[in-house]
């Protein structure tokens, strides 16, 4: 079965962070974005803002990268999520996620990414300009790009990430004008 | 650090002596002023004594951000910064969206309180509490754009919030402005100036803590609820297809355009400034949010024929397309962009700019100038490449025209002398914003007794229009009666005002945009009452929030009582009160000085302040417990 991913509209996102918001508040009882486990880049030059999430790869390389085997695909969707009791916080999956949607945050011991929040995500919701939707397939969003190369740390590859999405969106533009 | 919403943090930044320092704002304080606007306004108060240089290291620039700044209560993203202005010699309260009060909360700081002077150019990096004074030399001289960009990467993070001056900030032009998060002006008053004045280049900032309120559940539910509300609202939907230039071809019809330097009020092919246009013809290519907000009015746009160059940019407020296009009589979207870009870059205040120049358009077409004192400048209405070359030379205050211009047209208008101060479209100092107060009587009152000087962004009076049912039930609200939702009547508009002040406030205090709560009407003082109260864990309403309201403006009376401020100085430009509307639906109608009188009048004693010099009582002072803080300004 494909696995289940949230839908990434990136055109209508306008960086309101609600998602972020939203994330952090179901999840920790807090309003932090360092603790959500979706981040919107904002491509300033472009005009661009792009939501950073696990988009439950087919082949997600952050499974195999994890000493501890914390990191399962188990769930109904398809969907895969770190068993935080297993997290060692030791960062491998950080690396090893090609689109930087894998994060440890400051002072917490453990590795965050999207779980689709068991299949009602709460960004969804919260998302007023219809960028997020959870009808999706896992490698749709971010698909057609050059991955990112390793080693990278995590903001320049969200960075690398949400550049090349904005520089297609760039260039469908200049196509239309 | 996760914090709870109270008490709050204030970050002391002493440029002179390289020191940073940490103080903490109780509880009760904010009970008491609320945050942001308020509690900012207080420190102001308190920290920068009367009669300074507002160029001088006594001043302070503060930034205040929001008390649910960093919520999901819908566009509770905006942050006010505060200062002793240069243009006025008065309060300056400037308020900005964007990003940067969300990133200072996470960084764990809800204040920033900054004095004296560097003696290099520096830049303040805040990351959570880590904060360092850092050099800026290679900085000085750009642009906002490249600066942004430069931070960035030394910082090594995109994710870096961003507060800069540009060239016109440095040159200490009498409004500039400072940018935020790249998109957003805090433009008014010469704020840029006064960060100018202090070798400041730069505000950077990220933050990794987060926020929690007292009661999760109750609060992110309202807050949801509320910003659901607030996206059905029609003028909602209208600012996120069209963004604040939306309302041009409104107000062209209604006779309300300002245009050629307000000396008509309809022009001719103003819809090519529309936000309409934009979107129809491909100029609009994304739309931008605050933090936190359900509205979206920001743009992102392009240039199509690049005929004054090319464009790629955030888009044009409607403000700027009023003040640099239709107030200097330019029907031109290339243009505005290009303006508007010029603005941002150069760091100046486009309502400001564009005035300055419309009023040196009126001068040099009546004969008072020439191109001989103008250096070379045919400064004719309806010439883009002149305006653009204008406000380049006085980014760099290059010539001595261009030099006088930054000084701004009240300066200006004096150094021209003859009648030039009839149509210098200013109060107090400051470019009144392209609204035409002629025909609408809070306007006109809530401009004459504004403390920075005439525009509609300390207090909006929208709702006596009367041009929705909730906008209606605001005027019955306040005065018991629908029928005084009508802009031709002096009846009842000082409690119209104060009601709007209050709001205005609270809703500054709080973070809210504006529009949510005096456009829009889905925040109001009950939800907003009600989200403090879950926010604090503790009994808040409405009437708690609205005395936090008349507070703030009862300290910012003050604050202009100390500088001299008088009754005399509430008054509206010249043109304003002696000219009628030319032409359209209202003409004929004008607020002059009779008329105003009768309404300042109204709202002093309204005040509980003294009628002939404007200055609060003590009584008045005592009853809002603003004695201890505000007492040496009472009558």
């Amino acid at each position: 079965m494909e696995p289940a991913s949230l839908t990434l509209e990136f055109a209508r996102c306008t960086a309101c962070m609600a998602c972020e918001l939203a994330c952090s508040f179901y999840k920790e009882g807090f309003f932090a974005p360092a603790f959500s486990r979706i981040k919107v880049v904002q491509v300033y030059e472009l005009g661009v803002n792009v939501p950073i999430v696990c988009v439950n790869c087919r082949e997600a390389p952050c499974i195999p990268s994890c000493p501890s085997e914390a990191i399962v695909r188990d769930g109904p969707l398809g969907t895969v999520r770190i068993v935080a009791e297993l997290c060692s916080a030791c960062g491998e999956c950080v690396e090893a996620c090609p689109y930087g949607a894998v994060h440890i945050p400051a002072g917490r011991e453990v590795a965050l990414m999207c779980d689709l929040c068991g299949g009602q995500p709460a960004c969804v919701p919260a998302c007023l300009y219809g960028a997020l939707s959870c009808a999706g397939q896992a490698d749709a969003a971010y698909a057609p790009l050059e991955l990112a190369p390793g080693g990278l740390d995590l903001p320049e590859k969200r960075w690398q990430v949400a550049g090349a999405v904005a520089a297609r969106l760039g260039e469908a533009r200049e196509v239309e004008a | 650090m996760i914090r709870p919403i109270a008490p709050q943090r204030i970050l002391n930044v002493d440029l002179t002596r390289g020191e940073t320092w940490a103080e903490v704002v109780p509880q009760e304080e904010i009970v008491k002023h609320l945050g942001g606007r308020g509690i900012a306004a207080k420190l102001l108060y308190q920290r920068v004594p009367g009669g300074i240089d507002p160029l001088g290291p006594e001043n302070a620039l503060i930034i205040g951000t929001g008390a649910l700044t960093g919520t999901n209560a819908p566009s509770s993203g905006r942050t006010s910064m505060l200062c002793k202005s240069p243009a006025t010699g008065l309060y300056l309260k400037v308020s900005v969206g964007g990003h940067l009060g969300a990133e200072l909360r996470f960084a764990g700081w809800d204040h920033v309180v900054i004095t004296g002077r560097s003696s290099e150019p520096a830049y303040l990096w805040i990351r959570d509490d880590q904060v360092e004074i850092r050099p800026a030399g290679p900085l000085w001289g750009q642009g906002t754009r490249a600066v942004d960009a430069r931070l960035k990467e030394e910082l090594g993070d995109r994710a870096v919030q961003t507060a800069i001056i540009g060239p016109a900030g440095e040159n200490r032009v009498l409004f500039s402005a400072i940018l935020c998060s790249r998109y957003n002006g805090a433009s008014r008053g010469g704020i840029g100036a006064v960060m100018g004045s202090k070798n400041l280049k730069a505000i950077a900032v990220r933050g990794e803590g987060g926020l929690r309120v007292a009661q999760g559940e109750p609060f992110y539910r309202l807050a949801d609820h509320m910003r659901h509300e607030l996206a059905k609202d029609p003028g909602t939907e209208s600012l996120y297809d069209w963004g604040t230039a939306g309302s041009i071809p409104g107000l062209n019809e209604m006779g309300m355009l300002a245009a050629r330097n307000f000396s008509q009020v309809t022009l001719e092919g103003a819809e090519l400034l529309s936000g309409q246009h934009l979107q129809e013809h491909e100029y609009l290519i994304g739309r931008e949010s605050c933090f936190s907000c359900s509205t979206a009015c920001h743009r992102f746009v392009r240039s199509l024929d690049h005929r004054w160059g090319k464009v790629l940019d955030s888009g044009p407020e409607l403000e700027t397309v009023l003040a640099l296009g239709s107030e200097c009589g330019i029907v031109d979207t290339e243009s505005a962009l290009v303006a508007n870009r010029l603005c941002n870059e150069l760091g100046m205040d486009t309502i400001s700019a564009g005035h300055v120049i419309s009023w040196a358009m009126e001068t040099f077409e009546r004969g008072l100038i020439d191109a001989v004192v103008t250096d070379g400048l045919e400064l004719r209405f309806g010439s883009p490449q002149v305006v653009h070359e204008a406000l380049e030379r006085i980014a760099y205050r290059r010539g001595d025209f261009a030099n006088l211009l930054a000084q701004g047209t009240r300066r200006a208008a004096a150094a021209v002398g003859q009648d030039s101060h009839r149509w210098a479209i200013e109060a107090k100092g400051l470019e009144q914003s392209a609204v035409d107060t002629r025909m609408a009587k809070a306007y006109a009152l809530a401009f004459a007794v504004n403390p920075r000087g005439p525009d509609h962004l300390m207090t909006e009076t929208f709702a006596e229009f009367g041009l929705s049912k909730e906008a209606r039930e605001v005027i019955r609200k306040i005065t018991g009666d629908e029928k005084y939702a009508d802009p031709h009547l002096t009846d009842k508009r000082a409690e119209i005002v104060r009601w709007h002040e209050d709001v205005y406030g609270a809703s500054e205090a709080l973070g809210f945009c504006v529009f949510t709560s005096t456009a829009a009407f889905a925040v109001n003082p009950e939800n907003m009452a009600q989200l403090m109260s879950y926010a604090l864990g503790t009994p808040f309403d409405e009437e708690q929030l609205m005395l936090g309201g008349r507070r703030m403006v009862t300290v910012e009376r003050c604050f202009n009582v100390r500088e001299g401020a008088r009754r005399t100085d509430d008054r509206l430009p010249w043109r304003m009160m002696n000219e009628r509307v030319p032409a359209g639906p209202n003409q004929g109608m004008i607020t002059d000085q009779p008329m105003l009188d009768g309404l300042l009048d109204q709202y002093y004693g309204m005040h509980g302040w003294d009628s002939a010099t404007a200055i609060p009582r003590a009584e008045t002072l005592e009853s809002l417990g603003l004695l201890e803080l505000c007492g040496d300004a009472a009558a």
